[in-house]
């Protein structure tokens, strides 16, 4: 399969009577894209706003994060299993914008807790969003929806819009070209010198569902019975997988830009030979997490042929474990193993932290401490996606509103700062 | 004291002795998938089991289950 | 302090910061002293009260040269080791009010070595200084120094000789540090924004804090690096070394039929309001309930009683039977039965998610005293 993103860098966005690009900045009928979300009669009302870098708003309730991508050709499908058909994702060429991202908030949301972004003050020194031109949008829910069905037109109110935003790029001479093209086959004629690399990607975690069902983040569908499987990487960054419901250190931006999946990308052929991803999720059941454990590693060594593998958790405490397994499983069958670690607690040393103790998993790399507080001094202007008595979680039982000009957060549910995906610059130390 | 516990792996790291490995991370001593006399009856064997477990020898390298063990 | 204190020291803060800044003054520094490093005298002079001197004072000389041009020792606290240790906690509150009369930016003690009442004062002073003047602390100790356990979290203390034979360099890395600290060297690096150097470049020991920080490569760089040179047998540097246990004295086996059962868990149960006061994630606290009021009798038992408080799994399937949970109806079974001699009528609960261990510890040494008390010989503890 070959993926072909086509990028525009965007300097500016502006309101306008119609949808285009020139000269760099992306001109946007808001109306028109209201339009296209409230097609969904899910969906009673929406807001949509433009806001820049410097603007004093805090963003809340946010489901998810997403770059504008849109498929060139006909017959591939956008977002499948939301907005297109399900079709594999990963062939073809795509638009793509860059400095946009469409935020989709849910002010709505019956969850314990969402996510939120501060484009000034504080958090805006540390979050990606604060730097970016953000198009965001608070769908209304219609009579008689049902919560989670309602959270599924949510999120795919964004990617229609993400959809809708790229396409402005479809006549533009792109910035950039960047080709993905890979196949099991090919790994097989690069310089066998190379030692085989290949990833699993732990994607899910069933353990924080809301009222017990799990997001829909594969295709458009709930996996939390999914057996380990294999998986195309350009799958991954064409958005066959998605980000979850609840914004957790990870948002759909960060997987079409996934961190591991681009760096074996890179070195593919150079330093090693990328030779798959074989996917998987976080079991609550230990009979199943054993299995789980036993058949990816099985994947990993007959079937890609790995000679070491790079492993990567999803947001909570029982992944550590859950990953730890498989890595332990690929250990035993000779495949040399890296993983992930969240560490969950600011005090203490690292190693205190740590969920499982095995004398084989000698190579481990921090993530960060997504939980670590930040105390964050804003008086915001404007507060989208909900309002000033909007709640913003404290794990501690006292109440934090949006408009609180100090509240503390823990870093993972401010949206642009950490990534499940490998792709941010962060480590945690002992200080 | 015996553990029940659907991550038993994170017990016997710690050295607890007599560690029963739970259903489910939701649902550690039963099974909201089986009907409700079903379900009794599995409850009953975890805490049977557990019992059975402070009777015994304490272990803690073995995970044991409510039929035998891992 | 008193409130025209207060007053008078805000108002001296703000003018000083103004000054400072137009003219480029020095930082200040005040250093504390012993009776002996005092030049006072010896082992005789320990019940001495605090003694005020402005500039520094024996070692405090030679670390005002090593802190070099910009920054100032403004003053020095002497007082003797025993008339300290006698009072610790009004000692350190009187050598509190000593210092903040000059104003400092950073705070120095010691270097104590390894002289424990020296080093306990040292800590206490430092613990004072930078909880209530929130400037930095700084100390230095040897490693076997009893202050260093129980201030390390408190304030920075580095580590030097066991005596003084070695003091110009212990200054030196104490000034280092001071001056990295003054001219916040490190201020971009940690995400909170309060960046410090690391415990192994600077020399002190940790402080018993986990912080993120910004590096030169991402995650996925780091991991594909490190698995490589793992491949080729290469030396790598994990980010983190798994802990060793210790082992536990196991008990020996009960007859459940004669004994007192108990049932615990840490699955976050409690009344509906969380009148626990549990926290979702990094709980403190525990409780306990009695069982008779707490799980009523099922024809009477309602959802609406309870709520979880734990961030770490879904609760639905736990309130809509407790029992999934908390065998409760199973184990009252089971004592009418005879299987179970007793049942303990009290439930210990807690919410058991990203805990600190040490927290932990404590919770479960304070639980297995509250069972100890009540002649517990058993415990099933469920655990999500």
């Amino acid at each position: 399969m070959k993926l072909q993103i086509e990028t525009t860098n965007i300097k500016d966005v502006r309101k306008d009577e119609k949808t285009y690009i020139n000269n760099g900045t992306l001109f946007v009928n808001v109306d028109n894209l209201k339009q296209l979300v409230l097609s969904d009669d899910r969906i009673s009302s929406v807001d949509i706003e433009i806001f820049k870098p410097g603007d004093q708003v805090r963003i809340v309730n946010i489901m998810d994060t997403v770059q504008p991508r849109a498929c060139v050709e006909k017959e591939e499908s956008d977002f499948p299993g939301f907005v297109g058909p399900i079709k594999r994702a990963g062939n073809g060429v795509r638009k793509s914008l860059n400095n946009v991202y469409v935020i989709t908030t849910n002010p709505e949301t019956q969850r314990h807790y969402s996510a939120f972004t501060d484009m000034g003050g504080t958090a805006s020194k540390f979050t990606k969003f604060a730097k970016s031109f953000n198009v965001c949008i608070a769908p209304h829910q219609a009579e008689n929806v049902g919560e989670t069905d309602f959270e599924f037109a949510v999120k795919r109110a964004g990617f229609v819009v993400a959809v809708a935003l790229a396409e402005a790029a479809k006549d533009i001479e792109p910035d950039a070209i960047k080709v993905y093209d890979w196949s099991f086959e090919e790994t097989f004629k690069i310089d066998p010198s190379l030692p085989r690399v290949a990833y699993y990607y732990q994607l899910y975690s069933p353990q924080h569902d809301n009222k017990g069902i799990s997001d829909p983040c594969f295709y458009g569908t709930q996996i939390n019975y999914l057996l380990p499987t294999i998986v195309h990487p350009n799958e991954i960054l064409d958005g066959g997988i998605v980000g979850h419901t609840t914004y957790r250190a990870l948002g759909t931006d960060a997987i079409q830009n996934h961190g591991v999946i681009e760096e074996l990308y890179s070195r593919h052929g150079k330093d090693l030979c990328f030779c798959g991803v074989v996917c998987g999720v976080a079991n609550l059941d230990p009979i199943q997490r054993n299995r789980k454990a036993m058949m990816a590693s099985s994947l990993l060594k007959d079937f890609l042929c790995a000679d070491g593998a790079v492993l990567t958790k999803i947001h909570g405490g029982m992944p550590h474990v859950d990953l730890a397994l498989v890595a332990e499983e690929c250990e035993k069958l000779g495949i040399k193993t890296t993983l992930t670690v969240q560490p969950l607690v600011s005090t203490g040393t690292l190693s205190a932290t740590a969920l499982f103790s095995s004398d084989i998993l000698d190579a481990i790399v921090i993530v960060g401490a997504t939980q670590e507080k930040l105390t964050i001094n804003f008086k915001p202007q404007i507060i989208f996606g909900g309002t000033a008595d909007s709640k913003i979680f404290n794990p501690d039982p006292f109440p934090q509103r949006a408009g609180d000009s100090i509240i503390v957060s823990e870093e993972f549910l401010i949206a642009g700062i950490h990534d499940h995906t490998g792709g941010a610059f962060i480590s945690a130390k002992e200080y | 004291m015996v553990q029940i516990t659907p991550v038993p792996t994170v017990a016997r790291m710690v050295g607890v002795g007599r560690i029963l490995r739970g259903k489910s991370v939701t649902s550690p001593c039963g099974d909201p998938t089986l009907p409700v006399e079903a379900e009794n009856m599995l409850i009953h064997k975890y805490v049977k089991r557990a019992l059975e477990l402070l009777a015994s020898p304490a272990d803690s390298e073995i995970i044991y289950t409510i039929e035998g063990r891992e | 302090m008193t409130t025209p204190a207060v007053l008078s020291y805000l108002l001296r803060s703000i003018n000083y910061r103004f000054a400072r800044e137009a003219k480029q003054l020095n930082y200040r520094v005040v250093h504390y002293l012993n009776q002996f490093f005092g030049q006072v005298g010896g082992e005789d002079k320990a019940d001495i009260p605090f003694v005020i001197k402005e500039g520094p004072i024996g070692p405090g000389v030679l670390l005002s040269q090593l802190l070099g041009d910009g920054i100032e020792v403004v003053g020095t606290i002497i007082c003797g080791d025993n008339y300290f240790s006698n009072n610790p906690e009004e000692s350190s509150l009187e050598a509190l009010g000593h210092i903040e009369k000059f104003s400092p930016d950073l705070f120095i003690a010691g270097p104590a070595f390894e002289a424990g009442r020296y080093g306990v004062s040292c800590g206490a002073v430092c613990k004072r200084v930078s909880e209530r003047l929130n400037i930095p602390a700084i100390t230095g100790m040897y490693h076997e120094n009893p202050g260093v356990d129980i201030y390390r979290s408190d304030a920075f203390i580095v580590e030097t000789g066991n005596s003084a034979g070695k003091m110009k360099d212990d200054l030196a890395k104490i000034a280092r540090l001071s001056k990295s600290l003054l001219y916040k060297e490190w201020a971009d690096k940690f995400l909170t924004g309060d960046g410090v150097g690391s415990p192994e470049e600077y020399g002190y020991f940790s402080r018993g804090i986990v912080k993120n920080e910004y590096v030169s490569k991402t995650v996925a760089t780091r991991m594909v690096d490190m698995l490589l040179h793992k491949l080729k047998g290469e030396e790598f540097n994990t980010e983190l070394t798994l802990p060793k246990f210790e082992s536990i004295e196991l008990p020996a086996p009960i007859n459940p039929k004669n004994s007192t059962i108990a049932v615990v868990s840490d699955g976050g149960l409690c009344r509906k309001g969380n009148d626990a006061g549990f926290s979702g994630r990094g709980n403190k606290v525990w409780t306990y309930y009695h069982i008779d009021e707490f799980f009523k009798d099922l024809g009477s038992r309602s959802n609406d009683d309870y709520q979880v408080v734990h961030t770490g799994y879904f609760s639905v399937n736990v309130i809509d039977n407790i029992n999934r949970l908390v065998p409760i109806d199973v184990m009252r079974e089971y004592e009418s039965e005879g299987y179970i001699g007793n049942l303990l009528p009290i439930f210990i609960s807690t919410s058991g998610n990203a805990t600190v261990a040490k927290e932990c510890q404590r919770m479960g040494q304070e639980m297995a005293e509250m069972l100890r008390i009540n002649n517990v010989d058993g415990v099933i503890l469920t655990s999500t």
